[in-house]
């Protein structure tokens, strides 16, 4: 009797350091998971840091053309102050605006016309269109119609 | 087309353009040969296929304003007379 008493406590300290290990050991993967989270986010962390930076390594670049235009530049108007109103002015027509005032004149070229469908009755409205020549170069509407205070436009057919 | 040629000769002057717009554009070398008996001047552009589906019967002249908008049709072959009254009307 006494052999079987010592065996269920044992079998009952068996089982509660086995449940106790279980307890134990499954909190104890949970930091393990946590802890490999915590590295993950940290990976990311890093190109974030360098992305900021590439913008800033093309930036440099310019800066310094501007810089040494602008100072060669700069220094006349300084030296030269009778000529100092025209030179700044050309500067600024070279530098900034012929980059963009090319783009200005074709936008509206294109966009003149507006789309839509076609409708041959008076009163309405071509819509633009872009069609080949017999040269096989591209020619928008736009560039002929708008450019004209009349335009006539002949659709023929060689049959 | 001689007339078109007319047209385009005698009202180039006045900022009058003419445009000719070949709706079968899959006989090119026809229009090419055309376009060099009748000796026009003026481009010729090639139909996509989006002008043909409207134009019911050939030769079709419209007169268009800077902005696009249609101010005649005439449908048919005219004389460089009856072309010309039309265009100065607009003119």
């Amino acid at each position: 009797m006494l052999k079987r008493k010592l065996l269920t406590i044992g079998l009952a300290l068996a089982v509660s350091v086995s449940l106790v290990g279980c307890n134990a050991a499954s909190p104890g993967g949970d930091p393990g998971k946590q802890s490999a989270g915590n590295l993950e986010p940290a990976k990311p962390g890093q190109p974030e840091t360098g992305e900021p930076g590439k913008p800033k390594e093309p930036a440099g670049p310019v800066s310094p053309d501007t810089e040494s235009k602008g100072t060669p530049e700069a220094a006349k108007p300084d030296s030269k102050s009778a000529n100092a109103p025209v030179e700044p002015g050309r500067p600024a027509v070279e530098g900034g605006s012929t980059s963009t005032a090319p783009k200005e004149p074709i936008a509206p070229k294109t966009s003149v016309l507006s789309k839509g469908d076609i409708s041959i009755q008076v009163g309405a409205s071509l819509p633009e269109f872009v069609l080949p020549d017999l040269q096989g170069k591209n020619t928008g509407a736009s560039s002929i119609i708008t450019q004209s205070k009349l335009t006539i436009i002949n659709f023929w057919a060689t049959t | 087309m001689p007339v078109l040629e007319g047209l385009n000769k005698k009202y180039a002057n006045k900022n009058v353009a003419v445009l000719g717009i070949l709706l079968d554009p899959q006989r090119e070398e026809w229009a090419q040969q055309a376009v060099k008996e009748t000796g026009t001047t003026f481009p010729h552009l090639k139909d996509d296929g989006s002008f043909a589906p409207h134009i019911f019967g050939v030769p079709q002249t419209i007169l268009v304003d800077p902005s696009g908008i249609i101010l005649e049709h005439v449908v048919g072959f005219h004389s460089l007379e009856q072309f010309g009254k039309l265009l100065e009307k607009h003119l």
